[in-house]
Parts: structure tokens; sequence; C-alpha cells
């Protein structure tokens, strides 16, 4: 193969056809590595085989503890995590850089680490364990446990997304919304968080399938109690065990649930 | 006619301010120009009460409204001082109406709506009562905003190069409008630019602030309509840029 250049296209073969390979070669095996998975668990299964798995008893009782679980954590995260973030967004001290940073902490954590740490907090011999103890509460292995799990690892998709919403808005606004009689809690109320509305919205989905795929935390602090601790996940890693086909009919469950969470996502955060 | 006496005297972050005016509510604003970095924002943002001083003072009309030594900050909503920026600052999320609805000072929701009809309504904008802003043009949005302001009858009306934004004939317009809501409402004016022609128009008095404090406390006494081809128009622009234009460039130096 000749390297002059060809003189009718004016482009080099680098330009013409190398470079056009590579490109195209490196996207084609990372959208397959993501698309054969994906298309395996959907065409190796039936509608038919599907609706009999989810007949299985394991699944009833998973999607309620997984119902209830991240309904609760979802909005012990809103709630805590749209004031945390606002007061973050709003002072660019040394201690909220720092704060910010621990919070962001859960997202790189391995969440077996987080279901260990989990344990030293929370657990009998734990840091948090005689007091909690003193008060009889025990919240190794309940459904308590599952929701700290869950809210420990996605909390941070929340309040990084709160952030930003609220450092997007002009200061102008907050401050002619004062002069404007309003007080500190009426702005937050009726100006910050209205205008951050979909922003907001679109972090508590991606914080919600967080907490929905949550599973080694879970596992290591919660454990895998069917009705009281076995989320969906769980019961995915447990039918595996007897039954490949309940777990691939409660995989596809999970996958059409975060595709339509992704869908609502990128449909509240366009511009 | 009110008289707002205004007293600032502060030690900020980045600099120290101090300031003695009688402010009195005229049909025309008092003008406050000054180069970038000569304190305008500091001494806005003291007034508004939106940033605490290291140290000082802020009087309006008597009343202290921010004084270190004997711990008085009054918090910003309580201040009555009106504050219009030069970025459009309309409630992205709320009908015009609901906007100059929430400053109006009442309880009731239909009240407060009433209200702000009303005051549309007065300003020629009833037409834009439904309208969200980002439907509105520049000119629109910062009448808007007036109307917002003014509704709650604030005592002193801050404005902060309210019109620099906004193409030349809008800007005629927008001070027109100006000044007969002053009139009409009767808050003291402070407005802040650096447009020295915008301050020969528009204003009874221009302050230059140089450095922290007013260096020079210009009457204008100009018949109105203002032209500026005029003579004296001239001759005032020539005085308020050497003003300035002595600040940034000649450093104090000793005589030879």
């Amino acid at each position: 193969m000749s390297e002059r250049p060809d003189p009718r296209a004016g482009r080099s073969v680098l330009d013409a056809v190398l470079w056009p390979t590579a490109v195209g070669l490196a996207s084609g095996v990372l959208v397959l590595l993501v698309a054969l998975p994906i298309a395996g668990l959907l065409l190796t299964s039936s509608p038919g085989a599907l609706i009999r798995a989810l007949g299985d008893p394991m699944v009833g009782p998973a999607l309620g503890v997984t119902a209830s679980t991240t309904t609760v954590s979802l909005a012990l995260i809103v709630a805590c995590g749209t004031p945390l973030a606002w007061l973050l967004a709003r002072h660019r001290t040394r201690a909220a850089r720092i704060v910010e940073t621990l919070v962001h902490l859960p997202v790189v954590l391995p969440p077996a680490v987080a279901g260990v740490a989990l344990l030293l907090a929370f657990g009998r011999r734990g840091l948090m364990g005689p007091p909690l103890a003193a008060l009889g509460v025990g919240l190794p292995f309940s459904r308590a446990a599952v929701v700290l799990a869950q809210a420990f690892v996605a909390a941070p998709f929340y309040v990084q997304a709160a952030i930003a919403a609220f450092r997007r808005l002009d200061p102008d606004l907050v401050l002619v919304a004062r002069t404007l009689g309003a007080s500190r809690p009426r702005v937050f109320f009726t100006v910050a968080v209205p205008i951050s509305w979909p922003a907001l919205g679109a972090g508590a989905a991606l914080s919600w399938a967080r907490a929905l795929g949550e599973f080694g935390a879970t596992l290591l602090f919660a454990g895998n109690l069917t009705g009281r601790t076995q989320t969906l996940p769980l019961a995915i890693y447990t039918a595996l065990e007897s039954d490949l086909r309940a777990a691939q009919s409660l995989s596809i469950v999970m996958v059409a649930v975060a595709f339509a969470v992704l869908v609502a996502v990128r449909a509240g955060t366009r511009p | 006619m009110s008289t707002a006496g205004l007293e600032v005297e502060i030690q900020g972050r980045f600099r120290a301010l101090s300031m003695d005016l009688a402010l009195h509510a005229t049909d025309a604003p008092i003008v406050v120009a000054g180069p970038n970095g000569a304190g305008k924002t500091t001494l806005l943002m003291a007034i508004l009460g939106a940033e605490t001083p290291a140290r000082g003072h802020v009087t309006l009309d008597g009343v202290p409204l921010f004084d270190r030594a004997r711990d008085v900050d009054v918090p910003v909503e309580r201040r009555r001082i009106g504050y219009l920026p030069q970025r459009y600052t309309l409630f992205p999320h709320l009908a015009v109406l609901d906007n100059v609805a929430y400053g109006v000072p009442a309880v009731h929701r239909p009240e407060r709506r009433r209200r702000a009809a009303e005051t549309l309504a007065a300003l020629g904008l009833a037409s834009l009562a439904a309208r969200r802003p980002a439907e509105l043009s520049g000119g629109e949005a910062q009448r808007v905003a007036l109307a917002r302001a003014l509704v709650r009858e604030p005592q002193l009306m801050l404005l902060d190069e309210p019109f620099g934004a906004l193409d030349a004939l809008t800007r005629t317009r927008m001070h027109a409008l100006l000044q007969a809501l002053c009139a009409r409402h009767n808050p003291a004016v402070l407005l802040v630019t650096h447009d020295v022609d915008e301050a020969i128009l528009l204003a009874d008095r221009v302050l230059v602030l140089v450095d922290g404090a007013i260096s020079m406390d210009q009457p204008v006494g100009l018949a109105r309509p203002r032209d500026r081809g005029h003579a004296q128009f001239s001759e005032l622009r020539v005085r308020l840029l050497a003003e300035l234009g002595v600040s940034e460039s000649v450093a104090p130096s000793s005589e030879r």
C-alpha cells in the first residue's frame, strides 16, 4: 500500500481509511460489550417463561421489600439531601468542600467496603452499637438496615445533582426574592427548589435507580432474609443458585425499570 | 415628600467605604458613577444587607440597618429596599402576575394577585400578566421587575446598571418610565452606572465614587428633556469624565 497522498481525494490513507476504521472498531467493541449481555438477557427468554418465573414465591416478597425500602431511602435522601445541597452550594468554605467530598465518597467506595463500614458503625459491636442497644434498637439484618445501606450508596447521586442545580441558580434571583420580603426558608421553597425542580427530579431518579440495584452493602449489613431484607438484586443472586430462568426474569424486570429511569432522566435534564 | 438620609461607613471584605447622603425622594434619581473597583457593588450589597461588613454601620432615615458595634443587622427582607440589577431576575417559573404578586405584603393570595394586577394595569403591562418571563423582551422584563419592586412601596430603590443590557431606544423609554414611576411611588432612588451620559440624563445629582468615597457631588440643573448635544450637557460630561479619568490614570506622586 502506498503512503502517497491520493490527489483525487486529497486525503492520506491514514485520514481516509485507518483512522475511521480504528475509531469504528473501538466504538464497536464497547457498544457490543454493553449490548450483548442485554441481548442475552432478553433474547433467551420468552413472554411465557417470564410470566411463569414471576410467579415464583420468592418474587412477591422481594418486590415488596424493594418497593418499600427504596421508597423510604429515597424520601430520606431527598428530605435531608436537598437542604444539605443548598448549604454546600451557597458556602464555598473549606469545611463545605470537605463535607462535599465526604458525601461523594460512597460513589467510589466498593459496596462490600460500604457494608463492612455500616456494620462497624451501626452493628452490635460497632461505634453506635451500645447506644442503639440501650434504646432497644437492633439495626443489622432488619429492614431499616436495607434502607441505611441504600441511602449510604445512593445519596451522593442526588446530592451531587442538587448541588450542581443550586449552583446554577443566579444569586441575584435569591437576593431579589429577599428584597421582596421573602425569608430564607421562603426563598428556598418558593424560588430555589421550584426553579431547580427538573434537575432535582433527575438526580432523584438516578439515586433511586442506584438504591434499587444495591447489592453488596445490603448483603453484608442487612443479610438475605426472604420477605425481610431480601431485595430484588439479592433475590436474583439467590435464584441463580437454583433456577437460572427465575434470575433471568427478575433481571429483565430490573432492566425495564432501569431503562425507564434513564429515559425519564434524559427527558428531565434536556435543556 | 419623604427624606431618607443614608449613611454608610463600613469596612468590607475588600475595601473600606464611607458615604453620608441626604436622599430626598425626588422625581429624579441620584446616580452613583464610578470606575470598576471603586466600591459600587460593595456599597449596594452593604445597603441591601446581602453581605455583612466586618466593621461599620449603615443607617437609613435615622434607623440603623447595620451596626457592628451595637450588634444590629436587619435582615434583607425587612429593610424595605427595592433592588433592580442589570441581569433579568424575574422568577422564571412564575407568570408575570405572580412575579409581581410575590412581593406584595398581604396575607392572602387573591389579595396579593389583585394588587399585582392593579400595578401592572397602571403601568400598561396588563396584557403581559399571563406570560412567562421567557416570553418577554428585555425591556418588558425590566419593566415588570421594576413594577415588582415598587409594589412593595420601598423607602429606597437601588438600581444597578438596570438598563445596561437594553438597546438605546428601549433604554430611553425606560428612563422616562423610571421617572414617572418614581414620581408616583416616591422612593428615594439610588442608581449605579458607569455610563456618564445616562447619569446626566437621569439625575438631579451625580455622585462620583472613587476608591470607596464620594469624590464629587455634582448637582445637575439642566432642563428636561435633556439633550446630549446641549453645551451644558457636554461641559458636565467633560467634568465628570475628568473626575473619573483622574482616578483611573494618575497615581499620587511626589512633585519635583
